[in-house]
């Protein structure tokens, strides 16, 4: 990746004037994903020092600064306590320590890896994103159609009383999931959601209907691996990861309604 | 343009790119424990603390560090002594690439853990990989640097 030039946004509104002067300008949020895309960036515009860097608890809502590193959400008592503790849980099997410490969660989202942990579970907690020219939009919609060319300033937890589990298969503790399921669940509802198919992250909106029917968790499962697409890649085949979605599906559901 | 950063508690201003990553920075100003592994994040071999905290210079924009405070393995050299020489006497330092950045990791970790568990330095270590001591010497010889195993 090259960068041309480096600048130190000091309002939110002034790094937002950069990125919209031309396409190859860009946020640089934890570097750790840009730079894996290889991107060749013209101005890196830098929020460093803006106090997006914030974890607070307001009645049932979490916010989080876009900028906060992963390591602090990982050791942050409101985000252990928010949803059975799987954002914590989720975003502490990304990389090790070092990378935590700079890696953001706002990088974690635009980057959108469908392999990631962080962004099934966002979704299935139906986390809000706020961007500074756009307003809020859910993560949901996002995902749909991408906003680029804006600033995301806040990742909101709507309910941090929800039911939650997150149940994920790899090969060795530090590589990509085969599979990731999350699942936050309020009484006979839930949302399902699976990732890393390899495809992104999406709701298993069939299950989830069928769940709030009154189906238990294991026809549940059986319904999420039948409606969904699962693809082969270097990892595992298709059709293993249909069959660890029946299971982890049907794993999570039971222990998010204990 | 112009850094003004300390490093190991001196104060230093260089001139960088835009585009440079801290591991590069370090190692042309002479700091030669700072490898370079995978490049990519993943391997930990460029640890290095930015205001006492483990993070990867490979991936960290030099530009970030205006005003900040970097420690490379040089600026810890008493510290890391007793912890060096358990690697030494358990077999595993070997060919010793990765050794400044677990060093470092190490080091964080002490600090960082009150009351260490099994389970907790292995999460804790395991963004610094290796490929030819094998972990079980360097395990032996984080327990007794934290006073977890007599012998």
């Amino acid at each position: 990746m090259t960068i041309q030039k480096y600048a130190r946004a000091d309002s939110v509104e002034a790094a937002y004037e950069l990125i919209s002067q031309s396409p190859e300008n860009a946020v640089i949020g934890g570097m750790t994903a840009l730079k894996l895309a290889g991107r060749d960036i013209g101005v890196a515009v830098d929020l460093l020092g803006l106090g997006l860097d914030y974890i607070s608890e307001e009645g049932r809502v979490l916010r989080i600064g876009a900028t906060s590193p992963l390591r602090s959400i990982e050791l942050s008592e409101p985000c252990a306590r928010a949803c059975s503790g799987i954002i914590a849980a989720a975003v502490s099997r990304i990389g090790g320590v070092q990378l935590r410490n700079h890696a953001t969660l706002g990088g974690s989202v635009l980057s959108m890896w469908s392999v990631s942990d962080t962004v099934a579970t966002l979704l299935a907690v139906d986390a809000e994103l706020e961007f500074y020219r756009t307003g809020s939009l859910s993560l949901e919609s996002f995902l749909e159609r991408p906003v680029r060319r804006d600033i995301l300033t806040e990742i909101r937890i709507p309910d941090i009383g929800l039911r939650c589990a997150q149940e994920a298969i790899r090969i060795s503790y530090l590589d990509f999931p085969l599979l990731t399921v999350a699942v936050a669940a309020r009484e006979q509802e839930a949302r399902i959601v699976v990732g890393a198919r390899p495809g992104r992250a999406v709701l298993a909106k069939e299950a989830m209907c069928l769940f709030s029917q009154g189906a238990n968790p294991r026809e549940a499962g059986v319904k999420a691996s039948e409606e969904l697409d699962f693809g082969d890649d270097q990892r595992t085949s298709a059709w293993y990861r249909k069959r660890l979605c029946a299971v982890l599906v049907e794993r999570s559901l039971n222990e998010a309604m204990l | 343009m112009k850094l003004s950063l300390i490093v190991n508690g001196e104060a230093k201003e260089w001139e960088v790119r835009p585009g440079e990553f801290l591991a590069e920075t370090l190692q042309a100003h002479g700091y030669a424990s700072v490898k370079t592994g995978c490049d990519a994040g993943a391997c930990g071999l460029c640890t290095v603390w930015i205001d006492g905290a483990p993070a990867l210079s490979c991936s960290t924009l030099a530009a970030r560090m205006e005003g900040r405070s970097v420690t490379t393995l040089e600026g810890t050299q008493e510290e890391a002594k007793a912890f060096a020489s358990l690697l030494v006497a358990e077999g595993a330092d070997q060919c010793g690439f990765c050794s400044p950045g677990f060093v470092m990791l190490v080091l964080a970790m002490k600090r960082e853990l009150s009351s260490p568990s099994e389970e907790s330095i292995r999460a804790y270590l395991n963004g610094n990989l290796c490929r030819c001591s094998g972990y079980y010497g360097r395990l032996r010889a984080v327990r007794k640097y934290l006073g977890l195993s007599k012998d």
